[in-house]
């Protein structure tokens, strides 16, 4: 067994507890999403109905489409050995949905944009920030996650 | 394009004997799968739930969907105001062409459809706030009836129109196809 002194970096506990923390964090805001939108989810449908990109039937599919991965993405990050995977997925959506973030202040819309449920609170530029700090919540916790397995393999 | 020369087109490209690209890694290559089939992973089961319920409750599935007054605007289209107030608000004051729809007047309303000069005209019911419930079921009702998929509902009724201010505005004597 290694001494503490004998670890590399990548596998101190401050690492770890980095890691795990981001992978709370983002997986409980991804579970608490779907479950948020998972109550109603018409709304959501309206919501993604409201960019002026898909009708009703197609937004209606995109709404539990996403519902199911954020829940399932969410679900992911609970299994350590695909966290890596996980959070470099994770960080691909928020992307995704902060050029959607853009796209609706770009047609001149600041309301509400329904992103982690309708019954959150918050404005487009709040949700912005939001993301924006999720997002690098997630970078974090996929050079950590990939730099912890990157050293394993070498070991 | 030649697909054997496009590491980026593929998850796991092998590289052609004599190509100038290295092999990616097995590393990589389990990376770029998984991240494939974590975004993959819902399309058949929300397929699933999507037809299952345009089967079972097409009635939820394909009720009109709830807009805001900026979207409307957005839309540069014709509009058509079914309100849903009561006939006193709707005397006192209106949006410019709506239909008094209180009562569910459907023969005034699809005569003012016919009556549209444009042809990407859409319907917008509203209601005089609130939840707003009754509207949005008449909303419902009316795309159901009339097959019209262009058929949308007001969120915030009234007071969210009256706030947008760029709405035209009637007062006095009621549209022709209002009160009658």
């Amino acid at each position: 067994m290694n001494s503490a002194s004998n670890r590399p970096p990548h596998c101190g506990w401050r690492s770890r507890t980095l890691e795990a923390t981001a992978a709370l964090v983002i997986g409980g805001v991804l579970v608490f999403s779907a479950a948020s939108k998972l109550t109603s989810p018409i709304e959501f449908r309206d919501e993604l109905h409201s960019y002026g990109l898909l009708d009703v039937r197609a937004s209606m599919f995109a709404a539990l489409y996403l519902i199911l991965l954020e829940l399932g993405m969410g679900l992911s990050f609970w299994r350590k050995a695909s966290r890596g995977v996980s959070f470099v997925a994770a960080a691909l959506l928020f992307s995704v949905f902060l050029c959607a973030l853009a796209y609706k202040r770009s047609l001149g819309d600041t309301n509400h944009c329904g992103c982690f449920g309708s019954s959150t609170p918050g404005t487009l530029a709040q949700m912005v920030w939001l993301d924006t700090v999720l997002l690098a919540v997630c970078v974090l916790g996929a050079v950590l996650s990939l730099r912890r397995d990157f050293g394993r393999s070498l070991e | 394009m030649d697909l054997e020369s496009s590491p980026s087109l593929s998850i796991c490209w092998m590289p052609a004997p004599n190509s100038k690209f290295p092999a990616p890694s097995k590393r990589r290559c389990s990376l770029r799968l998984g991240i494939l089939l974590l975004y993959l992973s819902p399309v058949a089961p929300a397929l699933a739930w999507w037809g299952l319920g345009v089967v079972l409750w097409p009635e939820t599935y394909e009720s009109a969907p709830a807009v805001s007054p900026e979207w409307l605007r957005r839309q540069n289209r014709e509009i058509i105001w079914a309100d849903v107030r009561t006939k006193e608000e709707f005397a006192h004051a209106r949006l410019g062409g709506s239909v008094s729809f209180r009562d569910g007047n459907f023969e005034a309303l699809l005569e003012r459809m016919a009556s549209s000069q444009s042809e990407t005209y859409l319907v917008a019911v509203f209601c005089s706030g609130g939840t707003c419930d009754a509207s949005r079921r008449i909303a419902d009702a009316l795309r159901r009836a009339s097959g019209e998929r262009n058929i949308y509902w007001v969120k915030g009724g009234w007071p969210a129109l009256d706030a947008d201010g760029n709405f035209p505005l009637e007062t006095g004597t009621p549209h022709e196809f209002g009160l009658k």
